[in-house]
């Protein structure tokens, strides 16, 4: 499956000239690990780091959600699939993101909201080392911890993104700091990263999942370039498909 | 009216299970029988206004209908990408109430001014704004929007119009004073004294209102030509230009002379009262009486 879905990401960047595939590649195996061995019925997923849709679709067309046809029109005019995430054309797509350092405050009112109603289910937010460089992380990762939200899960996509900018070698103690439970793990490991979602905490859950940017894509892993790049031609495309590393 | 805006509220929130209130660190005394109420629902949330609109979004899409509260440039300007995204493109049930408009905390200096809190708030899609003059239009506009699936953005000031103790049945533009010679609109509490202005007898119709967004253009322009008014149309407002001009512009047809009277685009380096920057800015109830005289010329 994760050929395919890595596969699937590839062709359709290539198709539309569009997307951000180093980022949904980095975050892949969490998306698999959450869709396919831990989210349940009641819980809600958002993807904070919106520009690695292609990783979220193509997980959407293994379930289900959405059309191979629906995938390949990402980004055109009439397309349901932007180049981030829309509330409006999803109904999986619970806010808007794209604008980065959106998600988790939200997250935390979705988690806090279900407090309020007594309701079940946990909420599980995705976001990246390069987001938090964004003030609005810290701001809700201090009212999640102060409010002791234990139905709230924050995943840190830890590719190492930010660091063109800020060196951090570790959220964790940031993260605990904040009063919430830490779990670093590989973020390609699936049996970490599944041990880690499984634990039962008592207070907000970060999870640093240490990731390649790019991963299995081999001329992409960690490589800059490929931030916002798509294969350019048929012979890229093709080679990038024979070279994918799983 | 940001007292009443507390019991107000207070009450709605014992009576209805979907209300939660937000605090920006603010009014947090005030809504203490809150606290004690359901703890549950109501947070100060410190001064993360950040979080605190997209936690508010959260709230909202469970069927909540949150009230954040703090002073107008925190809760606007500070936050205006959270408010464009989180509420506006995402069209949620929520009520932003500010207070400190527009140099209601004129001695704290131009760090706690926000006269342009409606203008950046009604440039958002799907945000109704409101600028309430007193205390019972801030009940009207909480009663009459309660149940509506957008943002709403309500203005709070630390003064308050008479209208309601004149016209305590006051309809939305309902004709305060009727005469030919042109209109004047008057917006929330840009005039404080209503009998001070009636007493002037000018030669021009008063119409009051505290709908930003909203504005009822097609009910102005219906009342000008059914009683042959002179299009020479002032506007007042307590802010700067709140895009209800843009409506009158756009929407009502040769319009003879158009006055603007409100707050003008500059820092202010002055502190002391709000009445006294009202002077300073000659936006007072008298400046802006001797403004409208010199357009309409006084009949008495």
């Amino acid at each position: 499956m994760k050929k395919r879905l890595i596969s699937n990401i590839l062709k359709t960047s290539f198709l539309n000239k569009e997307g951000h595939v180093a980022s949904s590649l980095s975050i892949l195996d969490i998306l698999i690990a959450l869709y396919f061995n831990h989210l349940k019925d009641d819980d809600e997923f958002i993807l904070s780091k919106g520009h690695a849709s292609l990783g979220l679709y193509s997980i959407f067309l293994e379930k289900g959600y959405i059309s191979e046809d629906d995938l390949f029109s990402f980004c055109q005019f009439n397309s349901k699939l932007g180049g981030h995430p829309s509330s409006h054309k999803l109904e999986q797509v619970k806010i808007s993101t794209g604008s980065l350092g959106h998600g988790l405050p939200f997250s935390v009112g979705l988690a806090l909201g279900k407090k309020i109603k007594n309701e079940s289910g946990s909420v599980y937010c995705l976001i990246g080392d390069g987001e938090s460089n964004e003030g609005s992380i810290w701001e809700s990762a201090l009212l999640a911890g102060s409010l002791g939200l234990d139905n709230l899960t924050c995943i840190m996509d830890f590719n190492r993104s930010g660091e063109r900018a800020v060196k951090l070698s570790t959220c964790l103690d940031k993260f605990k700091s904040f009063n919430w439970e830490i779990f670093n793990v590989d973020g390609h490991n699936q049996q970490q990263i599944k041990s880690a979602l499984d634990k039962k905490c008592n207070l907000p859950k970060f999870i640093q999942a240490d990731t390649i940017k790019g991963k299995g894509c081999l001329i992409m892993e960690n490589n800059p370039e490929w931030h916002h790049k798509s294969p350019s031609s048929v012979n890229e495309l093709e080679q990038m498909l024979a070279d994918i590393n799983i | 009216m940001r007292k009443q805006f507390y019991s107000y509220l207070s009450e709605l929130f014992k009576n209805d299970p979907r209300i939660s209130i937000l605090l920006g660190d603010i009014g947090v005394f005030s809504f203490r029988e809150c606290f004690q109420y359901d703890s549950k629902r109501i947070y100060n949330m410190g001064i993360m206004e950040q979080a605190m609109v997209g936690v508010a979004s959260g709230l909202s899409s469970l069927g909540l209908i949150p009230f954040i509260h703090s002073i107008a440039p925190f809760i606007t300007e500070r936050c205006y990408e959270q408010l464009k995204l989180n509420l506006g493109y995402e069209c949620k049930n929520a009520f932003v109430v500010s207070v400190g408009n527009s140099y209601d905390y004129a001695s704290l200096g131009s760090t706690h001014h926000c006269p342009n809190d409606l203008k950046i708030i009604s440039a958002i899609p799907n945000f109704t704004t409101f600028c309430p003059g007193n205390s019972f239009d801030v009940e009207e506009i909480i009663k009459e929007n309660l149940d509506k699936q957008n943002p709403k953005y309500i203005r709070l000031s630390e003064t308050e119009n008479n209208l309601r103790s004149i016209f305590p049945q006051y309809a939305d533009l309902h004709p305060i004073q009727v005469e030919k010679n042109g209109v004047c609109i008057v917006i929330g509490n840009s005039i404080k004294d209503f009998n001070k202005l009636l007493n002037y007898k000018l030669n021009c119709s008063i119409l009051y209102s505290y709908k930003v967004s909203d504005f009822d253009v097609e009910k102005l322009d219906k009342f000008i030509i059914e009683n042959s008014i002179n299009k020479n149309i002032t506007l007042i407002e307590p802010c700067s230009d709140s895009g209800i001009s843009y409506k009158i512009f756009t929407s009502i047809p040769n319009i003879n002379r158009f006055n603007s009277i409100c707050f003008p685009k500059i820092f202010i380096d002055k502190y002391g009262t709000k009445d006294e920057i009202d002077q300073y800015l000659k936006l007072d109830d008298d400046s802006t009486i001797c403004k409208l005289k010199e357009i309409y010329e006084c009949t008495n």
